[in-house]
């Protein structure tokens, strides 16, 4: 990690300071009563002066788009909004890379939202590495990588356009295309000529669109 | 056949933390019905279902089951809850005993069955849920995977006998497969026991395969109430209560705001399918 052996104990903590998780039930990782003493918990560890503590988790609230919440009970916020906190809690310890452990996966769909756009920004915009663990197929098409594990072994490994043109692969490990995958599966096997490899909504929209304008004289 | 009149609950009444959960709820759900029931986080889907079990006394208004007031003072709400069943979310953090068979058994032996009598109910509630009795009972419950262990926490709640079955994020943190081979479990089960089924679930495309009925709540209210065709085919007011509408639905909507002739009462994958193919049927 960073050049760091992770078997190496005295490293661990510098590799916790590059690595941050987040984990499913957004319930089990706040630890403060209040939301910036939450967020303020990772560099307060790491012995920061206190001026560089406050300016960090301004920032990280910032970024998370959770400002307007410092002074917020944790507890009181709904689950997408937890989940952000959490993530804001890792920012502050300016990691390299954010792993979460299906994060999503206890959201409703606002809070599902939230929490991928958060991620997706942070990846853009502060080129923080993204690993996103989950069940939710649609979620690992937003990927520009996805890795299939099974019984303790790589088995897939590439962007989702092309793993997601091996669904017999996929269904023997238990996983399915995702909605729109399955749906140009079907599209393309009754002859419909769609280009390229749309994977999201948007993508499928604007490729029928084309292909219907294609199409007027 | 439940009914619900008038129903309000406010959690910590008279208290400075006083929070209104569900504010004047009426609803009839015949027998045999599969209802999904949808809302976004604090609608109050959680606290509606628990007082159709009786778990929750509400503040006021009343709920009948089978023509009888549970909440009456000398009502059998035992009875109640064992004809209406409800499996949490994550129900298999809530298993505890020694061996599968054991944790089966603990609500028929509640009941004050013969021991007969719960052996059979034991037997048929693991084979409904495509645990083979013999091979599964005696073992351990903590030596299952996550998805064996929430079919078990379902034949828990199958030995109860119940007339319907209320069941909360079944499927969350199942893996695709588990997701859907445990819909599918859940429409067996409805069509071989003739059950009421209500599902809560954040998933819209699981709530399109699954149900007949779809009801909405939002802030303590029902919004909208009517078959799950008709309800997804309102995107907008679903999409401005944050819960969206299945992908395959959502791809005919745009298409249609792009000005393609789409249906957009369809939601399956195969519908989907058909419907593109009827309106850019290749030349």
């Amino acid at each position: 990690m960073d050049g760091l052996d992770t078997r190496d104990q005295p490293a661990v903590w510098q590799v916790r300071q590059r690595v941050g998780m987040v984990f499913q039930n957004p319930d089990n990782q706040l630890v403060a009563t209040v939301v910036e003493e939450d967020v303020a918990f990772g560099p307060e560890n790491l012995g920061l002066p206190p001026a560089e503590i406050r300016r960090r988790v301004e920032e990280a609230l910032r970024v998370v788009e959770m400002g307007e919440y410092r002074h917020h009970a944790p507890h009181l916020l709904s689950g997408g909004q937890k989940q952000r906190v959490a993530i804001a809690g890792i920012l502050a310890m300016r990691p390299m890379c954010l792993i979460l452990d299906e994060a999503t996966a206890m959201l409703d769909p606002q809070g599902r939202a939230e929490v991928l756009q958060t991620v997706a920004r942070l990846n853009r915009e502060e080129d923080i590495t993204i690993v996103h663990i989950t069940h939710a197929m649609e979620e690992a098409a937003l990927a520009r990588r996805i890795i299939a594990l099974a019984a303790g072994r790589i088995v897939l490994e590439g962007p989702p356009a092309e793993v997601f043109e091996q669904p017999e692969a996929l269904r023997r490990l238990r996983l399915a295309l995702p909605p729109v995958a399955a749906l140009v599966r079907g599209l393309r096997a009754a002859g419909l000529p769609l280009r390229g490899h749309p994977l999201t909504v948007d993508q499928l929209v604007d490729a029928l669109t084309g292909l219907a304008a294609a199409r007027r004289p | 056949m439940i009914e619900v009149r008038d129903v309000h609950h406010v959690y910590l009444r008279d208290s400075p933390l006083a929070a209104v959960a569900l504010r004047g709820i009426s609803l009839t759900i015949p027998d045999g019905e599969r209802i999904g029931l949808i809302g976004p986080t604090g609608s109050g889907k959680s606290t509606l279902v628990q007082t159709l079990n009786a778990l929750i006394r509400p503040t006021s208004g009343t709920v009948s089951v089978d023509g009888e007031d549970i909440f009456a003072p000398k009502a059998d709400r035992r009875r109640v809850r064992q004809k209406v069943a409800l499996l949490f979310q994550y129900a298999e953090q809530q298993l505890f005993e020694e061996t599968v068979a054991k944790d089966v058994a603990f609500g028929p032996r509640n009941l004050g069955l013969p021991e007969d009598e719960i052996a059979t109910r034991v037997h048929e509630a693991l084979q409904s849920v495509g645990l083979d009795p013999d091979r599964f009972g005696p073992r351990s419950p903590f030596t299952l995977s996550g998805g064996e262990m929430r079919r078990v926490a379902l034949a828990g709640v199958l030995a109860m006998s119940p007339k319907v079955l209320i069941l909360d994020e079944p499927t969350a943190g199942l893996d695709p497969q588990g997701k859907a081979e445990f819909l599918q479990l859940i429409l067996r089960l409805h069509a071989q026991r003739q059950l009421t089924v209500i599902l809560i679930n954040h998933s819209m495309d699981e709530i399109a395969q699954t149900t007949e009925r779809v009801i909405v709540l939002d802030a303590g209210r029902v919004v909208m109430d009517g078959p799950t065709r008709q309800i997804f085919a309102r995107a907008e007011e679903l999409e401005h209560l944050h819960l969206g509408i299945p992908q395959t639905a959502q791809i005919l909507h745009r298409l249609r705001a792009r000005g393609l002739p789409v249906r957009t009462d369809l939601f399956t994958l195969e519908e989907a399918r058909a419907e593109v193919l009827r309106v850019l049927r290749p030349a």
